[in-house]
């Protein structure tokens, strides 16, 4: 009864004819105005090309607008690799570059193109966009991870803290259920001082480090272990991404090597990275 | 020491920075599947198979959650105030948390606002406690020993969901007494506790 002057509309097969290849996948913003092909470096091959608008254009390669997603991780690695050589491609040769995330689509909409949203964007986000690319203008992201052997450091610190040292000794001289009430004490003991150097660590190696680069952001640490490095449990005691001049990645390094000679720490030192971690808000 | 960049070692490193960071487009244009955005969270919906997602409502609400916190951040350091909130009382602060690897007193800026009391931590923008003031059922104060020997004031709130805060400032009388003032013109009341009182008394 209601709405029968209008016609029923089935839309999926209007959809469907709608998706294909009416998205941009974008990898990155440069900064050039120059209209030139990539080659076919895309995910899965695809052709990769770039969109000016003024001074800045978008690195993109044509796709239905539809998220790429495969229940195959190794589709996915596939995939992730081949978005990361896209935007080095992209740095190398312009410069500067402003990576996406993974899956980043722009769509079209009944009236306008993908292309024109993505001029649009360019267009309405410029002021934004080139304040981001001054701040990482010559620049580049390294990853530093810090461990450490926790058992190492508690020997250590066993070994030169007074009241774990007297505890140590009353153990000896109890009998066995005060014996386990010591050990208890002690654990506790050890955990609160362990706390305390981690802390004391993070501020020091902090301090080192931001010396000599333009700006930290503080990861989460992560419960992994630094790789394939044996059977030694090691602990994250910081994740650090670090931006940093490109001539003055020698100077962290220098840093990092010495936090990495200290008995018990390992420093895991990756990158040049594309900015990820600087660019992604104000 | 070098920096390594081997994509077989470095795959973790890779994903996570792709996955999690990269510019943010804020725009209506950016392709969804069922309102949510397909930025960094696709890849990890690629692993964790999205439909599982969707159907355990990991993701409502994602779209507007996201956006609002993309444009919450783009304000540099500014204390994020709900529309119409306003502060009270505002002083140095810490609270215990026990989430992270280590309990550890994590320390920001309190707020106490018409609304509710937050914990913020300038640096990273972060609200490390938050609770609305409808949702305090008591507070106890009690005086006790910090691992530095001195003695502090830790003040205990019981919170709706039967969690226990605790908070720490120079002058917790004076914040305690501001939340009572707050929440009494407000016509909230705290309960009357004992076994609230009687947990913190032997704690």
């Amino acid at each position: 009864m209601l709405d029968d002057d209008k016609p029923e509309v089935v839309v999926t097969n209007k959809v469907k004819a709608e998706s294909k290849d009416e998205g941009r996948y974008l990898y990155c913003v440069a900064d050039s105005g120059d209209r030139v092909d990539l080659g076919k470096i895309g995910l899965d091959g695809k052709e990769v090309y770039t969109l000016p608008w003024g001074d800045l254009c978008a690195i993109v390669h044509n796709c239905p607008s539809e998220p790429y997603k495969s229940a195959d991780n190794e589709v996915v690695k596939r995939w992730v690799v081949a978005h990361e050589k896209v935007v080095e491609a992209a740095w190398k040769r312009f410069g500067t570059v402003l990576p996406l995330g993974f899956d980043t689509i722009i769509k079209g909409e009944k009236d306008k193109s993908p292309e024109e949203n993505i001029k649009n964007w360019l267009k309405e986000d410029y002021a934004n966009l080139k304040e981001k690319m001054d701040k990482i203008k010559g620049k580049a992201e390294y990853g530093v991870q810090i461990f450490w052997d926790p058992k190492f450091i508690a020997d250590e610190i066993a070994k030169t803290n007074e009241e774990i040292k007297n505890l140590n000794q009353d153990i000896k001289s109890k009998s066995k259920g005060m014996a386990y009430m010591f050990k208890h004490k002690l654990d506790n003991l050890l955990k609160k001082e362990m706390e305390e150097k981690a802390g004391l660590c993070f501020k020091d190696f902090y301090a080192r480090i931001k010396k000599c680069v333009d700006e930290i952001r503080v990861e989460k640490t992560k419960q992994i272990s630094a790789g394939s490095i044996g059977d030694e449990k090691r602990q994250m005691l910081m994740n650090l991404s670090c931006l940093v001049d490109k001539e003055k990645s020698k100077e962290l390094g220098e840093v990092l090597e010495k936090i990495n000679r200290g008995k018990g720490f390992f420093v895991r030192f990756t990158g040049p990275w594309p900015p990820y971690s600087f660019v992604a808000f104000g | 020491m070098e920096p390594v960049r081997d994509t077989h070692a470095t795959l973790v490193d890779l994903l996570d920075r792709i996955l999690d960071k990269g510019l943010v487009i804020y725009a209506d244009v950016i392709v969804s599947v069922a309102g949510i955005p397909l930025i960094g969270v696709n890849l990890r919906a690629a692993l964790a198979g999205m439909e599982t997602m969707l159907k355990y409502g990991v993701m409502v609400d994602w779209d507007e959650k996201s956006r609002a916190w993309e444009r919450g951040h783009r304000k540099k350091k500014v204390v994020p105030l709900i529309e119409g909130e306003e502060i009270i009382l505002k002083m140095f602060g810490s609270y215990l948390d026990t989430e992270g690897i280590y309990t550890a007193w994590r320390s920001g800026q309190l707020h106490l606002t018409d609304k509710r009391l937050f914990l913020h931590q300038k640096d990273f923008d972060e609200i490390l406690f938050q609770t609305p003031l409808e949702k305090i059922r008591g507070m106890v104060m009690k005086r006790e020993k910090h691992f530095t020997k001195e003695e502090v004031d830790v003040l205990y709130l019981l919170l709706q969901d039967n969690r226990v805060a605790q908070l720490r400032t120079l002058d917790g009388y004076r914040l305690k007494e501001a939340i009572e003032e707050t929440m009494k013109v407000k016509e909230l009341t705290l309960e009357e506790n004992s076994f609230f009182l009687e947990l913190i008394e032997s704690n």
